[in-house]
């Protein structure tokens, strides 16, 4: 009897031949992409760190500066105007913008800051490996000059008057000294400067306009929101299904109702439903964690609206390529983990290699989570925020009309 | 009202309806008998423009399908052979749903809804959950709701599969119900007594074509099936000189009197037996019924 049991659930697994495949591929699919992720291959895998650099000095020590910057694997650098650069890192296309100012190293050795680094407070983490990476380069272009008149001055303090001293043999023994230090292997070092004398010379300016919430808090919750609303959505989307299999998808086709009507009348149900869960999970932010749901209500409710039409739309497209419920359950398992991995839901995506970083562009995760970010973290410019919302909507349009045709297949289509 | 010429539609290489005609009359009840498979849901699929047929023609009370379909369903209402129902919503809100789909308001709805659970006998379950509810009572349900728009024309496919005979009785008493309002009705069944018991013409498909139609008189008379009149008598009297002319046969105190039709047949078979002085102690009559004649014209029983 237990035999027969098993071997009827055998044959209804291996029955449904997509959901099987599925079920074999999940795991595999997941595993390569953990591995990718988190640098399985090798420490090098991960994406060098894009920094845009401003040069005001525009002379030849600058030059030599911001060649000695491009030359570290683990930066990326692209040469900007000052204005420029301060606006994307404004509008999150930039992570920083390291402003090199006029006279940087006169104005160093003066003890005042000789760059500026504008830097993206939504992502704390990379600008902290940012200044670690680029801060033993700094220093050795702009403070050496500082160091050594405080070596110099030191030294000859020490001495008493009637020692002959000569300053310019001291002064070359310690450039041949410094040489010697900084010379090579600052590729993974971090900076072991002096906290002050790094404050000295540059100063920090971290972009955000909402001192009271932190980026790792917006990620939190706007990422964790997004990805289980993506499951959420698929299980809804999978309802069509179920009303074809239970035959009241039918008998709606027997009344005048149109079977797009059908369609959109389940998407908005979908995209009501996830509005609800969003103002849910961002209104218990607010309680649990202080996240001010009326900062900018009108913006947020916009991306919240468009966050729900493409997950709703995502709904809709998984379960129109599939013609079972388990099929739907393997699919938007796979999807919805890999969409969250490369767009940030899990992980924050500077740990990833460069081409799966270019991938998240194509998730909701990150259009939603990025947009969150304008709203309470940046200092939020219609043009740019309007954009990532609009390329959410697009994604949700461009995933309803690919839906189509497979709506029409496996839904509509009654054998 | 109901109008079909020559409808083909095949699934790859299965041809389920192949060449179906048939026209029904306005008020008109037409069931069309047949056994599983023989093309009947097919053929209600088509009439109600949920899938196009191959080739042929079609029209709903002059809407023809597919160009106008918009119109022939607005005056169409369909219970499907499955029990089409939201399982967790209530009876009211099903009837609500369903009939909300067509342009009738609001408060029609709740009144129409309404008389339809009084009519099923369903009042004091209407705001229970249809999971909670019978298989009949699902069934009274399903019906109902393609009533609610209160349609001129009604497609009932097998709506009486696999109920209990209360349901099935009350379902019976609505058949009668809407035959009394007027209603064009294309009934799909398997059950013979059902055919017999409600249709003014039947239609007998099978293997996807229309093999006879006709009243159930017809059928009897195209299929050639013999109906018989046994008459038992105290004794039967030696001169039987008064039923000369009629075929019967003699057994002991037994006359049968085989005839195309009881019903035309009986008064002048009890006439003649009365002249012949026969004494009448007991008549019985075999009626020739669905099975007979669609044995006759397909030559197999209809539940194959």
């Amino acid at each position: 009897m237990i035999f027969r049991i098993a071997l009827k659930d055998l044959k209804l697994f291996f029955g449904d031949r997509r959901a099987m495949l599925l079920s074999f591929a999940l795991p595999i699919a997941l595993i390569s992409l953990f591995v990718f992720m988190f640098g399985g291959s090798g420490p090098g895998d991960m994406a060098p760190i894009d920094l845009l650099v401003a040069d005001e000095d525009k002379t030849s020590e600058s030059k030599i500066l911001c060649d000695d910057l491009d030359s570290l694997p683990s930066l990326k650098i692209e040469l900007t105007e000052t204005a420029e650069g301060i606006e994307n890192v404004k509008s999150g296309d930039a992570l920083a913008v390291l402003i090199i100012r006029k006279n940087f190293t006169a104005l160093v050795e003066d003890g005042k800051p000789g760059f500026e680094l504008v830097l993206d407070n939504t992502r704390p983490t990379e600008g902290e490996m940012l200044q670690g990476q680029m801060m033993m380069v700094l220093f050795r272009n702009a403070g050496r000059g500082l160091i050594k008149e405080k070596v110099l001055d030191k030294i000859t303090s020490d001495l008493s008057p009637e020692d002959s001293v000569d300053r310019d043999e001291i002064s070359a023994f310690i450039d041949e000294m410094m040489d010697e230090g900084f010379g090579g292997g600052v590729e993974t070092e971090t900076a072991e400067t002096d906290g002050d004398e790094q404050a000295e010379m540059i100063e920090v300016t971290k972009v955000s306009i909402n001192e009271e919430v932190s980026g790792m808090m917006i990620q939190s919750v706007a990422g964790t929101a997004v990805m289980m609303l993506l499951f959420s959505v698929a299980g809804m989307g999978a309802s069509l299904l179920d009303e074809k299999e239970k035959g009241t998808l039918k008998r709606l086709l027997y009344t005048p109702i149109t079977p797009l009507q059908i369609l959109f009348g389940k998407l908005t149900t979908a995209v009501a439903i996830s509005m609800m869960q969003l103002l849910v999970v961002f209104g218990f932010a607010q309680i649990a964690f202080g996240l001010d749901l009326f900062y900018n209500l009108p913006a947020l409710l916009l991306t919240l609206l468009a966050t729900s039409f493409t997950c709703g739309c995502f709904g809709i497209f998984i379960a129109s390529i599939s013609t079972s419920r388990k099929q739907v359950e393997g699919m938007s398992t796979l999807v919805v983990l890999v969409m969250s991995a490369i767009g940030g839901s899990m992980v924050p995506s500077m740990f990833m290699p460069e081409f799966m970083q270019k991938l998240g562009v194509l998730s909701v995760n990150y259009w939603s989570i990025q947009s969150v970010y304008d709203i309470y973290l940046r200092d939020f410019s219609l043009v740019p925020y309007i954009t990532k919302v609009a390329i959410l909507f697009v994604i949700g349009v461009a995933m309803l009309l690919i839906s189509l045709p497979f709506y029409k297949r496996n839904i509509v289509k009654l054998n | 009202m109901i109008s079909a010429q020559n409808i083909v539609k095949s699934f790859g290489t299965l041809k389920a309806v192949n060449g179906v005609s048939l026209e029904i009359r306005q008020g008109e009840f037409y069931s069309l008998l047949g056994p599983n498979g023989a093309g009947k849901s097919t053929t209600i699929n088509i009439l109600s423009s949920l899938i196009p047929a191959d080739s042929g023609k079609c029209s709903i009370k002059g809407h023809s399908l597919p160009d106008a379909t918009d119109q022939a369903k607005i005056i169409l209402g369909v219970v499907p052979q499955e029990i089409a129902l939201y399982g967790d919503l209530s009876a009211t809100d099903n009837l609500m749903f369903w009939g909300g789909l067509y342009k009738v308001s609001k408060s029609d709805l709740a009144v129409r809804a309404k008389k339809l659970l009084a009519d099923f006998g369903l009042s004091d379950r209407s705001n229970d959950k249809i999971n909670t509810y019978s298989g009949g009572m699902k069934r009274r349900i399903n019906i109902a709701c393609a009533m609610m728009h209160d349609p001129e024309v009604l497609f009932m496919d097998e709506p009486t599969v696999g109920i209990d005979p209360q349901s099935r009785n009350n379902i019976y008493d609505t058949m009668v119900r809407l035959k009394g309002e007027g209603k064009t009705i294309l009934y799909t069944t398997h059950y013979m007594e059902e055919a017999e018991r409600f249709s003014d013409r039947i239609g007998i498909i099978d293997n996807g074509s229309i093999i006879a139609e006709g009243t159930l008189e017809e059928l009897r008379t195209k299929g050639g099936v013999q109906e018989s009149v046994g008459i038992e008598c105290a004794s039967v009297p030696e001169n039987l000189s008064a039923l000369n002319g009629m075929e019967y046969v003699r057994s002991e105190n037994k006359l049968s009197f085989p005839v195309i039709s009881v019903k035309s047949s009986l008064p002048q078979i009890l006439q003649k037996c009365f002249e012949a002085g026969i004494d009448v102690t007991h008549v019985d009559v075999a009626r020739a019924n669905l099975e007979s004649v669609f044995l006759a014209l397909t030559g197999k029983k209809l539940r194959d």
